[in-house]
């Protein structure tokens, strides 16, 4: 039988959580000894979606974050899904370097690093109704 | 947890990172770094990354920030010690880094 597990958390849109939400998933994901790159990888990754909920999906405010974590044989899917203000135009968010951030201290490189970590990402998204994000990385 | 500590010899001016750089860290510790820049008014700055042990795009925005507030200060920035995948990260934003580790 193919290896398969997976796992839920859900939490509030509070920058605290990062940190929680990433090392949960990489908490679960040792189970396949993973190289100490994919774990990093995974971190990363996990870090961009979540911090997205926080900073673009509840602006003023706080929200659900779901975090699903799939492992079936060597293939690992973390879906982030917030029921935030959704995203108007998902491939401009996406474009490297676009940001709303006026201050100057949000690069606009979150999706750029997802990305570059793991395989591929897709971004479902609906104007006020919420954003998910489905992240595959083969880690065989 | 995220923290900076500073040191000073003569004109250089360098902050020591430490922690974990995400969104949540970083603003715990850009007002801290810009006081310290606008107090002592160095000619170099150097953000050190030796003793970062986590990093996201959050970091980038704090080293952007910084060569911004360093070039109205006329100091030259350096970032350097970052490990490899700091560099990656660090690198999607043409970011050049010194003594990769």
């Amino acid at each position: 039988m193919q290896n398969e597990n997976y796992f839920r958390i859900s939490f509030p849109s509070k920058s605290v959580n990062e940190s929680f939400a990433r090392m949960s998933v990489a908490s679960f994901c040792m189970q396949f000894d993973p190289t100490i790159e994919q774990i990093n990888d995974i971190k990363t990754a996990v870090s961009e979606a979540v911090t997205n909920c926080v900073v673009h999906a509840y602006p003023d405010s706080c929200g659900p974050v779901y975090i699903t974590t799939r492992l079936k044989g060597d293939k690992l899917t973390v879906t982030v899904r917030d029921s935030g203000i959704g995203i108007e135009n998902v491939q401009q968010a996406m474009r490297p370097m676009f940001t709303t951030d006026a201050a100057g201290e949000r690069a606009g490189l979150g999706f750029a690093v997802m990305q570059t970590f793991m395989d591929k990402i897709k971004v479902y998204s609906k104007p006020g109704k919420g954003t998910k994000v489905v992240m595959t990385k083969n880690i065989g | 947890m995220t923290s900076v500590e500073f040191s000073q010899d003569k004109s250089k001016l360098t902050v020591s990172l430490i922690g974990e750089i995400d969104h949540h860290g970083a603003q715990r510790i850009r007002d801290e770094i810009d006081r310290q820049i606008l107090k002592i008014m160095p000619g170099i700055v150097v953000m050190d990354f030796s003793k970062v042990t986590f990093m996201d795009s959050s970091g980038i925005g704090l080293v952007l920030a910084r060569s911004k507030l360093c070039a109205d200060c006329k100091a030259s920035l350096y970032v350097e010690s970052v490990d490899r995948q700091t560099g990656r990260i660090l690198a999607l934003a043409g970011i050049k880094t010194i003594q990769n580790i």
